[in-house]
């Protein structure tokens, strides 16, 4: 029972693959990234410098001068230098080396950050791209808000990845490989030593982090799950308030947000396990580089190491762990990024299933408006047809009804029209060119859809109207409202046409919202009309002012029209009812009714019921 | 700050991990001031004078002060985990309760995404803070007072280096992040940009292929990307900066240690072991300063974050049940109101005008109207939902002030214009309002609901899940599982809003049928769009802006009120005309 703000926590499965995938972003940035690996070397090599220079200072100059001076220092200051002249000089020398990293540093990172960012901003704009491409099935398999979320989450994290993630990695890696070589190259005995501890830091490192990587993994679930209960009964407060659930609600809650908290007391607890152990082990590890130093010292005559090589030692042992512990924690980062880019490939490798033909030709600039269905067959899942064999004449201009139960194809119908799927076998036709051989954008310039569910954009009501047709002016804008009708109640908005509609119009009730997508249909003027249950929220009155809209909105147009109320359709030139995916019956509403069959049967249902209406009316109105 | 202090309300249960807790700290904290003093025992009184043994049993000693810090370390990690984990168990306890209890005049302003990030991210940051942040301060400035007294012991002059470098570090933190943290969270609200440009692409599909508006929306989705590249690059800009800057501080004190600090060993007033150690006690000042900072910036965002969730912990219900609330006895189903006038808003227009009217038990009460005429805030006032103003409702001569929510709200059945259903399975969402009904009760209300033959299509029948939403059932689906839950409650008053507006045609008829055998009995009132539905009403209100322009039955109504005339004939006109083709129909085949 997975819900969508669960967001699950996934390794990558391809590792390899990701980073051949990702090759390409960054070939553009090639000698950039060279540089960004230069500075990288050499501020690294700088940083490790430090500890080395503090050290020969303590040995030639501070403590008594007892190990023969290396040789750049006796070139550079000779051999007779008093020690505060020597020590300032080596001071001075670790002062520009701080200058010098401060610069490169400042300097890779701005380098980096941009070729990053250039990489994102490319994956970001292909995302959109490819959500065009995609053909409407692949929507009815996703839902929005869990893609959406994991998307969000995916690029997010590859962000954070990219950005400094990256950067800290190579450095710690390059920083790691560093102090080991001057660690031997200073003293081999006192380096080995030092890395006796290493593999117990490694060790401890790999267990805990994998161990602590899990547990928070088990925490971003429970966080997830009182997320989704939240989400679901604050959005169902209406019926939990409405059933007086109040108390049940509550206690499952309460259940939820405890397994959360045990969940986070365990991973934390967790890792307050590791972070002392990793420091005792830096300890014993700075304990061993003095004991044994010591011992090196006074243990050996001459001494095997001098008290300079032993801070220095303290240095570095102490910075050798820092990277390992740091890349333990970009570990569970890194490969979040590289499942989050992985997901982001898969999405942008998806097969669009309808697609332009590579010489599709377009319609010519006048359409007559014939439409004509051919066999038409066509499931979204393999062995359940939606529409079984459907042939149709529709002539320029006729009005055409769709009738029938719910799921019986309707929908599916016009779906094709538009080429939001693509028909499995048969053709469909407008003018006598069968519309896969035009680019989908323009054979959707040439119909115009108000569709059964109402998507308006969170901005002005002006702005959602204008949808239909971009370049139209703010009069253009309010004359197709009010044809639409839709004028007067915009007008008794106090912002009137500048009235902000939030994230799916949730402020305007769902006739208003048709109303607004009716106005936008009438705006783009399209050649062929498409009306999916236009309008079935409206009250009564005002559907009959829509009705008259559309009725001269469809005057002089093919319209298909998909209409559960019997008025509506009872003006169509032909009326197909459909069932279980075939054209049960089809003619004039005249017609239909002669035959007696599946239409009269609706319609006498129907009628049944207004007969009720009907003859008290009579009875109410005499004179009639 | 007022309402951060206030969390630290939270941590009164649990004030003994705290003090555990900060014990904790302190202890580790102690103990880490030690090593550097251990290392330069080790080498001023061992290595350069020639003593192993010395040597030997600092490094020993040291080794032993380094496993209790991590003692004492790890006891002030998991003790403040469960004091923290505490705080925000039951923060989000008394968030949740609060949501619930909130009427219906709260959740119509608050967007389900702000009351979820208060529970969620909001409590996380408060929780960090408290549980955490403000232990870590204490005894961050332990450690930095600590490090700073120790080194005047060691030598003064040298110790003026640390006088120097704890304030530049502050200093610099607070520029870097005054200029960083608003460009932090622009990045943040450009983000959310960029997501509502997606989102709107995913939920609007259809209507931007079928507009083929793919090239305006790339075009709109390009500027704000660039923008948040823009914004990017420019907090990177200045992080490339700060950090660098920040830990040359730290290189420019080391380099100030040792060149001072080496030219007094060369005088001979300072020991070499005092030197290294000094270093040691730098490095121990100095995170901890910058965790200051860290603490500060988590402060601002957590005083935010308290100052959210407080807002909601003070938000009154506007219905609230009054201490003396007696329940209400089973109700017959009589329903009054009386002069109610109701504003959704203080100060804005009434939506409900001076109304008043009475239902008898058992009778049907159709409301019909234009949109906003008021209908749905009549039926909100009834399980109050929303609370009278002027004027009261009345359930059997009680006014529903007076008796428990709970009482009065399990004895009506409704069923709202937009139905929710939960996530579970069609029996569970049946069952919402009586959890234990058993199953031929169920199969009973579904039947009477016409759901029953829909459902037993599903491969797993009443079993079949319905995700979030009720995502995979048809909008006409979801208003039938919904009237069988309101069946469910045998309720004495059924009240059906549009209940029936997403269903075909022939469903709606057979509904129809099946709430008309239903609503015998109860107390009904119904809100329709279709004046069939309301023809059989025992009593007709004819809404329009908030005031009852006529009542009365169909007959008395068609007679004498303009608007119901107007309304119905709108309706029938296409139903004469249907009749007559009817007739001729019946010619026809006869």
């Amino acid at each position: 029972m997975r819900r969508p703000g669960a967001l699950e926590v996934r390794k990558p499965r391809d590792t390899g693959n990701v980073v051949r995938r990702l090759y390409p972003y960054f070939a553009p940035f090639k000698r950039r990234l060279v540089g960004v690996g230069v500075f990288l070397v050499l501020s690294t090599l700088v940083d490790l410098a430090a500890p080395y220079l503090i050290g020969v200072a303590i040995d030639q100059f501070i403590a008594r001068p007892d190990s023969p001076m290396p040789v750049w220092l006796s070139w550079l200051i000779g051999p007779d230098a008093t020690r505060a002249a020597g020590l300032s000089t080596v001071m001075v020398i670790l002062g520009a080396s701080y200058a010098l990293a401060w610069g490169l540093n400042v300097i890779q990172f701005r380098l980096m950050v941009r070729v990053s960012q250039r990489v994102l901003l490319t994956m970001r704009t292909q995302i959109l791209d490819q959500l065009h491409k995609l053909s409407l099935d692949f929507f009815d398999q996703h839902q929005a808000g869990d893609l959406m979320s994991r998307l969000t989450n995916d690029t997010e994290v590859i962000n954070d990845m990219f950005g400094p993630g990256l950067m800290r990695i190579l450095r710690m890696g390059l920083t790691l490989i560093g102090i080991l070589f001057a660690m031997v190259a200073l003293n081999w005995r006192l380096a080995l030593a030092s890395f006796s501890i290493l593999p117990l830091i490694l060790g401890a490192t790999i267990y805990f982090s994998r161990r602590v990587r899990q547990a928070f993994r088990e925490t971003r679930k429970t966080i997830g799950d009182v997320s989704a209960e939240l989400q679901e009964n604050i959005s169902g407060i209406r019926e939990v308030q409405a059933f007086a659930r109040e108390d049940e609600t509550i206690s499952e809650f309460r259940a939820v947000n405890l397994r959360n908290r045990d969940a986070s007391v365990t991973a934390e607890t967790l890792s307050a396990v590791f972070m002392p152990v990793l420091d005792v082990m830096s300890t014993v590890a700075a304990a061993v580089v003095i004991g044994f130093g010591g011992y090196l010292v006074l243990g050996f005559t001459p001494p095997l190491v001098t008290v300079g090589i032993i801070v220095a030692f303290l240095n570095y042992v102490r910075r050798f762990y820092d990277p390992i512990r740091e890349m333990a924690n970009l570990y569970g980062q890194m490969q979040s990024a590289i499942a989050g880019a992985e997901r982001i490939f898969e999405l942008l490798d998806t097969e669009q299933s309808v697609k332009d033909e590579p010489e599709a030709g377009c319609f010519a600039e006048r359409i007559e408006g014939q439409i004509v269905y051919e066999d038409v067959s066509f499931a979204y899942k393999e062995d359940e047809p939606v529409l079984d064999n459907i042939s149709v004449v529709i002539e320029p201009g006729q009005m055409i009804a769709l009738v029938g139960p719910t799921g019986a194809g309707k929908t599916t119908f016009v779906n094709l029209l538009l080429r939001f799927y693509d028909v499995e076998s048969g053709s469909i036709k407008i003018d006598g060119c069968d519309v896969r051989s035009v680019p989908q954008a323009n054979l959707r310039e040439v119909i115009g859809m108000v569709p059964q569910d109402t998507y308006l954009f969170s901005s002005t009501i002006m702005e959602n109207i204008r949808y239909g047709r971009l370049d139209a002016t703010d009069e253009e804008v309010i004359e197709a409202a009010q044809v639409a009708n839709a004028d007067e109640f915009i007008q008794r908005l106090s912002e009137g046409y500048q009235t902000q509609v939030g994230e799916r119009g949730s402020n305007l009730s769902q006739g208003h919202r048709q109303m607004i997508a009716i106005s936008r249909a009438i705006l783009n003027s399209p050649k062929i009309l498409v009306l999916d249950e236009a309008t079935s929220s409206v009250d009564t009155r005002t559907e009959l002012l829509i009705q008259e809209a559309l009725d001269k909105l469809m005057a002089d147009r093919t319209s298909v029209v998909i209409a559960h109320r019997l008025s509506t359709i009872r003006k169509a030139d032909q009326i197909l009812v459909i069932q279980d995916g075939r054209i049960a019956e089809r003619g004039t509403h005249t017609e239909l009714l002669a035959q007696q069959g599946a239409y009269y049967e609706l319609y006498m249902s129907q009628f049944r019921r207004q007969e009720e209406i009907y003859e008290p009316m009579e009875a109410a109105e005499p004179g009639s | 700050m007022k309402q951060l202090l206030r969390s630290f309300r939270y941590l009164k249960s649990y004030w003994y991990l705290a003090i555990g807790s900060l014990f904790s700290i302190l202890l580790a904290t102690g103990a880490m001031l030690l090593i550097p003093r251990l290392q330069q025992l080790i080498i001023d009184e061992g290595i350069v004078v020639g003593n192993i043994s010395a040597v030997v049993s600092f490094t020993m000693a040291m080794i032993g002060v380094a496993l209790t810090r991590a003692l004492f370390q790890f006891g002030q990690g998991a003790l403040a985990a469960r004091a923290a984990q505490g705080v925000a168990y039951d923060m989000r306890n008394d968030v949740y309760d609060r949501i619930q209890s909130l009427s219906f005049s709260y959740h119509d302003q608050v967007h389900t995404g702000q009351l979820l990030t208060r529970a969620t991210s909001d409590v996380e940051r408060v929780q960090r803070f408290v549980g955490r942040g403000a232990i870590m301060l204490l005894s961050a400035v332990f450690m930095i007072g600590g490090s700073v007294a120790l080194l005047f012991s060691i030598n003064a002059q040298l110790a003026r280096v640390m006088l120097v470098m704890v304030p530049v570090t502050l200093v610099l933190f607070a520029i870097f992040a005054r200029a960083a943290l608003p460009l932090f969270r622009a990045v943040q609200q450009k983000l959310d940009d960029l997501n509502t440009v997606l989102q709107e692409n995913f939920a609007g599909i259809r209507v931007i292929k079928s507009f083929v508006r793919e090239a305006h929306e790339a075009k709109r989705y390009e500027t704000v990307n660039l923008e948040f590249y823009d914004l990017n690059i420019r907090v990177n800009n200045i992080l490339s900066l700060a950090f660098p800057t920040i830990f040359g501080v730290l290189n420019i004190a080391t380099l100030a240690i040792y060149w001072m600090g080496g030219m007094q060993v060369i005088e001979g007033t300072l020991s070499l072991g005092e030197l290294v150690a000094f270093a040691g006690y730098l490095l121990m000042a100095f995170f901890p300063v910058l965790m200051i900072g860290f603490i500060v910036t988590m402060l601002s965002s957590a005083s935010a974050s308290a100052v959210r969730i407080f807002e909601l912990l003070d938000a009154q219900s506007e219905v609230v049940e009054q201490p003396n609330a007696i329940a209400l006895p089973p109700v017959k189903g009589h329903i009054a109101f009386e002069n109610v006038t109701f504003r959704y808003y203080e100060g804005g227009e009434p939506v409900l005008d001076e109304v008043s009217f009475g239902v008898e038990p058992g009778q049907t009460l159709a409301l019909l109207g234009t949109t906003g005429s008021g209908k749905s805030t009549i039926i909100n006032l009834i399980p109050r939902f929303y609370d009278v103003r002027e004027g009261c409702v009345r359930v059997d001569g009680y006014d529903i002030r007076e008796v428990t929510l709970e009482s009065l709200r399990s004895q009506i059945g409704i069923v709202l214009q937009e139905t929710n259903l939960f996530d579970g399975t069609i029996r569970d969402n049946i069952a919402f309002g009586h959890p234990h009904a058993k199953d031929d009760e169920i199969e009973r209300v579904a039947r009477a609901a016409e759901a029953h033959d829909f459902i037993m299509r599903f491969p797993n029948g009443y079993e079949t899940h319905v995700g979030e939403r009720g995502v995979n059932l048809s909008g006409g689906q979801k208003q039938r599982i919904a009237i069988a839950r309101a069946l469910l409650l045998d309720p004495a008053i059924l009240i059906l809003d549009d209940a029936t507006s997403s269903v075909d045609l022939s469903t709606e008829y057979r509904i129809q049928r099946a709430l008309a055998n239903l609503m015998k009995g109860r107390t009904s009132i119904v809100v329709a769009q279709r004046v069939a539905t309301v023809l059989n009403a025992d009593q007709i209100l004819v809404l329009d802006q908030g005031r009852i322009l006529g009542r009365g039955t169909h007959e008395e109504l068609i007679r004498t009120n303009e608007l119901y005339a107007e309304i119905y004939s709108s309706q029938l006109q296409d139903d004469r005309h249907l009749m007559q083709k009817v007739e001729t129909a019946g010619e026809v085949t006869q």
